[in-house]
């Protein structure tokens, strides 16, 4: 069998996300499988363990929902080891639901009976700002998970926009991937320029944060704790403003018009934001530009600030808005490249899926507007930007072509940063 | 003088507002002492202070929510004082229920996050009070009692599991050592299936190391391949890594 046949059959994407694993082999088609990237270490004290025997050190998948116990526990016990996009080198639980993880992953598509089958080629992927020493882990994880089930025939790693980028077809671009914990603008050249990227320290849970306290301060402080009506409050009435004050003025003015109501399905729950519909603007504009002064209240209340904190080797900022955090990764570059950077910019993660209501258009706008306006008033004009059609698995996409094309023979190189890495004489 | 740090925070707000501190030796209480007192025209304030041990560690948050109850009817405002990284740990549905007030210390000052309401001061004397704690310790020794009964009868259910819990434990083991043994037979299996296919194949010929690289795939060979496979110019960018360009 050659390679380009073994590969149609065996090649098989990792995408690591901050929220959810994105897992498969080539023959999945369009999409991946998806589960929680996510660990439960069960309290091994309980009587029930110690009758039973114990169970696993770690359980991931739908399995987690048996064990979860009292709220305060979770904090302790439910462990998101990608949550920031770096996991620190000492984090051993981290890596154990990892490891867990992966070979979930691998052992999920064993191939049933079929003699050509000795190991996928696995295309992983990680955040642009992963440091090198993550890169160590996930492969000793890969030579583990291969020592006990044959399952890994090689093994490379990429960083997650530059997946993005060969997803979507555009070998020259600027990748925005914002995640649930931080958001990465990356600039790609046929390479992922790495000594470009900029980290920023904010994500969708930025949003879910600012959600709260807007339920919090419209009465439904006992909904505002629920992470998941909180999210789901967010999805539905969520808006991106073109100009946050005068949006604030037009839903003021109209309030009918504005007005935010969501019913949480299956419950008796119904939210009414009424005269404080103005506030919905202020979900999407904390994402894009953190620095606009009607913020300042909030922190100021004790809604913490999104600060600049150092993960590992990586700086990620906390209050840089958007289309600052694109010219200071373009103008990293050389500047011949600049312009060719600012036609293809990408968004991808599902921080960037914001709805405009037909009767809002003007006043709110989708997240590609919003950037653009953000470059323009910087003086950026000449810019193309689109938002990655199903964002959620183009890195799994991006991964299944680059271990699909990349030839076997070149074998990676800590240089470079990529090739193939085998575990097998 | 003024105190530095968490109390100096506590001190300067309740200053702002009226209150003057108070010297805890001054208070006749048999209930145990707040962490700071103060006094003002609204009437009297104690403040119990929170630890970080608060993360996690539901005994310490009992404790304490037990010790600013038997203060609650002490004072007329009683409040708990968190810092900031302890606040989200803190029920405050609870403090709610007990009239207690919370407090958040951090860098921006001290913020009110719940306000405690005023309560009138008790008066009871030490008559009244006798026969009241008496009522008290014998209805929590006969619940104590029901609860060892309960306890005891627990005990001997376990103990009649427990050879039953043994023998699982065998069984789980050899389970555990069996489903290793297959997988480890699978892979060898597998990978003696994938030699022998080899050797019976014709030897492929050798390729020098410069030669160039396959071409990209063309149409037909992408036939069957997901959609966006099709058109992408990174299969041919990809397919020549590895021949000495260098990334930026």
């Amino acid at each position: 069998m050659s390679e380009a046949e073994y590969k149609r059959k065996f090649t098989f994407g990792e995408d690591y996300g901050t929220s959810f694993y994105k897992f498969g082999p080539i023959t999945c088609g369009e999409r991946p499988e998806v589960i929680e990237n996510r660990g439960y270490f069960p309290d091994e004290s309980m009587i029930m363990f110690q009758l039973m025997g114990r169970p696993r050190e770690v359980v991931i998948g739908d399995e987690i929902a048996q064990f979860l116990g009292a709220r305060e526990e979770l904090a302790e016990r439910l462990v998101y080891p990608m949550r920031n996009g770096v996991i620190e080198r000492d984090d051993e639980r981290a890596w154990r639901v990892v490891e867990e993880i992966t070979r979930y992953g691998l052992e999920r598509f064993r191939p049933k009976a079929d003699p050509a089958f000795d190991g996928f080629y696995v295309c992983a992927s990680l955040s642009s700002v992963a440091p090198r020493y993550m890169y160590e882990r996930l492969f000793e994880i890969h030579r583990r998970v291969d020592e006990e089930t044959g399952l890994v025939r090689a093994i490379t790693i990429i960083p997650q926009p530059l997946a993005v980028a060969i997803a979507h077809k555009t070998p020259t671009c600027v990748v925005i991937e914002s995640g649930h914990g931080n958001t990465q603008v990356c600039p790609v050249s046929r390479y992922p320029i790495r000594r470009a990227v900029v980290a920023l320290n904010r994500g969708g849970g930025d949003a879910n944060a600012m959600t709260s306290q807007i339920l919090y301060d419209a009465g439904y402080g006992d909904l505002a704790k629920e992470e998941t009506i909180v999210r789901m409050v967010k999805e539905a009435i969520g808006l991106v403003p073109r100009d946050l004050d005068e949006a604030i003025r037009a839903a003021k003015a109209e309030p009918e018009k504005f007005r935010a109501v969501v019913k949480i399905p299956g419950t008796r729950i119904t939210i009414d934001l009424g005269d404080e519909s103005w506030a919905r603007f202020l979900i999407g504009e904390y994402v894009f530009n953190p620095k606009h002064e009607i913020f300042q209240s909030y922190f100021a209340r004790g809604m913490p600030r999104p600060r600049d904190v150092k993960i590992g080797d990586v700086l990620f900022r906390g209050m840089l808005d958007f289309g600052e955090a694109i010219i200071e990764a373009v103008e990293k570059c050389p500047v011949e490249l600049q312009p060719y950077l600012y036609r293809e910019v990408l968004l991808s993660g599902g921080n960037f899926q914001w709805r405009v209501p037909p009767e809002l258009e003007g006043v709110a706008v989708d997240s590609s507007t919003k950037i653009k306006l953000l470059l323009k008033e910087k003086g950026v004009e000449e810019v193309s930007v689109e938002v990655a059609s199903e964002p959620k698995f183009s890195v799994w996409r991006g991964c299944i072509i680059y271990g699909y094309a990349v030839p076997d023979r070149f074998e990676w190189s800590w240089d470079r940063m990529e090739g193939w890495m085998k575990f097998r004489p | 003088m003024e105190m530095e740090g968490p109390l100096g925070q506590v001190e300067r707000w309740f200053k702002a507002r009226g209150f003057q501190p108070l010297e805890l030796d001054e208070l006749d209480l048999r209930a145990g002492k707040p962490d700071m007192a103060f006094e003002g025209p609204q009437g009297t304030v104690f403040v119990v202070f929170v630890g970080r041990e608060a993360i996690g560690n539901r005994s310490y948050f009992a404790d304490l929510l037990m010790r600013a109850s038997r203060l609650r009817g002490k004072c007329n405002f009683l409040y708990l004082a968190t810092p900031k990284v302890v606040a989200p740990f803190m029920d405050v549905e609870v403090l709610r229920k007990h009239a207690i007030g919370l407090l958040v210390l951090g860098d921006e000052g001290v913020i009110e996050a719940l306000a405690s309401p005023y309560k009138p001061v008790e008066q009871a004397g030490p008559a009244q009070e006798v026969p009241e704690g008496l009522e008290l310790l014998n209805d929590v020794l006969s619940r104590l009692s029901a609860i060892e009964q309960r306890l005891s009868a627990l005990e001997g259910e376990v103990m009649g599991l427990r050879p039953l819990a043994g023998e699982l434990k065998a069984l789980r083991g050899l389970r555990e050592q069996v489903r290793k043994l297959s997988a480890r037979l699978d892979v060898l299996s597998r990978r003696v299936d994938s030699l022998s296919a080899r050797l019976a194949a014709p030897a492929p010929p050798t390729r020098p190391v410069t030669a160039p690289s396959p071409p990209a795939p063309t149409a037909p060979e992408l036939e069957g391949l997901p959609s966006f496979f099709k058109d992408n110019p990174w299969l041919e960018i990809l397919a020549r890594r590895g021949q000495g360009e260098v990334p930026a």
